[in-house]
């Protein structure tokens, strides 16, 4: 991007020093950066007057029982359990009231994004997202998805995680700024474990470019990747569409 | 584990493992909870502020990068976000922002005193407090309400009555001239 295309975007040189950006105003200042000498020489050099202000602090020691709260928080089990998944039908639809109200929930938080108005890397607001919805201890695994440029928005993101759930472990898939389905279409996700491929199911996207997806693994299934892709309908048990978003790693 | 450092331990806490974990929150939780108690003003919030950063290193492992920085510098910006959401979230309205306009128009444009003047301290944080004495009290008062109390600058420009502009460049002023003053101190 041309600098001198965009100068109105130099004003955001305080905001963006001071972490006052919403996250696409801060991408789009950040490629500006990339071709603006006098923006580049001042955020270097604002940032390291703005990143001492915690050296002037007074160190105080925390108090003695913090430790054990924290620790105790993070690695005990949390007190309202969800039901484990079984063949009995009542408890399929408990499985399914609670992957339905998770999906609901990590919406609305999501939504709520554009109004928070500090800069956070994307994957730790995502990640700071799921952490109110389902308990640390229960996150395996955490896998970052990022967009294929060429297919989908800039500001397309995403994130996947396995979540455990009593005697078996769920995996929790959400992805953000993303075009909406047109009529059939829909998004696929795939697991792959040794270049072997898994059907992990489809979902939605609507007009707010959100989608999430809920998956049960089996007990023994492991994936060492994730794909997403955008397909011609929800039928297919091979990929047809494009590549829409992949693990980060 | 003691002797790892910490891009190692963060590697193990992504692996899980709950001693690397602990060993970096007894090499960090004074920074945290002392940054959280300085901007948050109370002991409960800085205990939540602390339960929430540790959480969030135990589930987001993977997000620090060493070659984006300190890993003290990417805590200690965890750690404010997570401090200024709280904070937030819990003032109502601004009720305590002591800022007239004729305050606002005391912020000098320039340095006010010579670098010589003071600069006795050699370590790292004496050099940095000292260098904040070249601040106005105005410019000390903004960097106050933005950096540890988290009002943006739209807030703060608004119960000043001040357009955007002016105080953006009054802080743009005011970081420039800690800068200076930090370089001159760094040569001493």
């Amino acid at each position: 991007m041309d600098h001198n295309n965009e100068p109105h975007l130099c004003e955001y040189l305080i905001e963006y020093t001071t972490d006052q950006l919403n996250e696409m105003d801060r991408l789009r200042y950040e490629r500006h950066l990339a071709s603006c000498e006098s923006c580049k020489q001042d955020v270097r050099e604002l940032q390291e007057a703005w990143e001492v202000m915690p050296y002037t602090l007074d160190l105080v020691d925390p108090p003695a029982d913090l430790k054990s709260q924290v620790m105790n928080e993070i690695f005990s089990e949390p007190k309202q359990e969800f039901r484990p998944f079984s063949k009995n039908r009542a408890n399929r639809q408990t499985f399914w009231f609670y992957s339905i109200s998770t999906a609901v929930v990590l919406s609305i938080i999501i939504g709520t994004i554009w109004n928070y108005q500090l800069t956070v890397e994307r994957q730790q607001i995502l990640q700071s997202q799921m952490e109110q919805i389902v308990h640390p201890s229960r996150i395996e695994k955490l896998f970052p998805l990022s967009a294929q440029t060429n297919t989908t928005s800039a500001y397309a993101y995403g994130i996947a995680c396995i979540v455990k759930q009593g005697d078996y472990s769920e995996l929790v898939v959400y992805v953000y700024n993303v075009e909406n389905n047109q009529g059939e279409e829909a998004y696929q996700v795939w697991l792959l474990n040794n270049s072997e491929r898994t059907n992990a199911g489809t979902f939605q996207v609507g007009e707010d470019g959100i989608g999430v997806l809920t998956y049960r693994m089996d007990e023994q299934a492991t994936f060492d990747d994730i794909g997403i892709t955008l397909e011609p309908d929800s039928n297919g048990n091979t990929p047809r569409g494009k590549k829409m978003f992949g693990y980060t790693g | 584990m003691q002797n790892r450092s910490d891009v190692e331990l963060m590697r193990l806490v992504q692996q899980r493992q709950r001693e690397a974990l602990e060993v970096l929150y007894d090499r960090y939780v004074r920074q945290v909870y002392s940054f959280a108690l300085r901007s948050a003003g109370n002991e409960a919030s800085a205990r939540e502020v602390v339960q929430l950063v540790f959480t969030r290193l135990w589930t987001t492992g993977a997000s620090y990068d060493p070659h984006k920085g300190k890993f003290t510098s990417w805590l200690l910006t965890i750690t404010r976000h997570i401090t200024i959401d709280i904070i937030r979230r819990e003032r109502r309205q601004i009720v305590s922002m002591h800022l007239s306009e004729e305050h606002w128009n005391q912020i000098p444009d320039t340095k006010q005193d010579t670098p010589e003047d003071a600069l006795v301290h050699k370590s790292e944080s004496e050099r940095i407090r000292s260098a904040f004495r070249y601040l106005s009290d105005p410019q000390r008062h903004l960097v106050e309400l933005l950096y540890w109390q988290g009002y943006t600058l739209s807030e703060i420009a608004e119960s000043c009555n001040q357009p955007l502009g002016t105080i953006k460049s009054r802080l743009y002023q005011t970081l420039r001239v800690l800068r200076q003053y930090l370089l001159v101190a760094k040569e001493e």
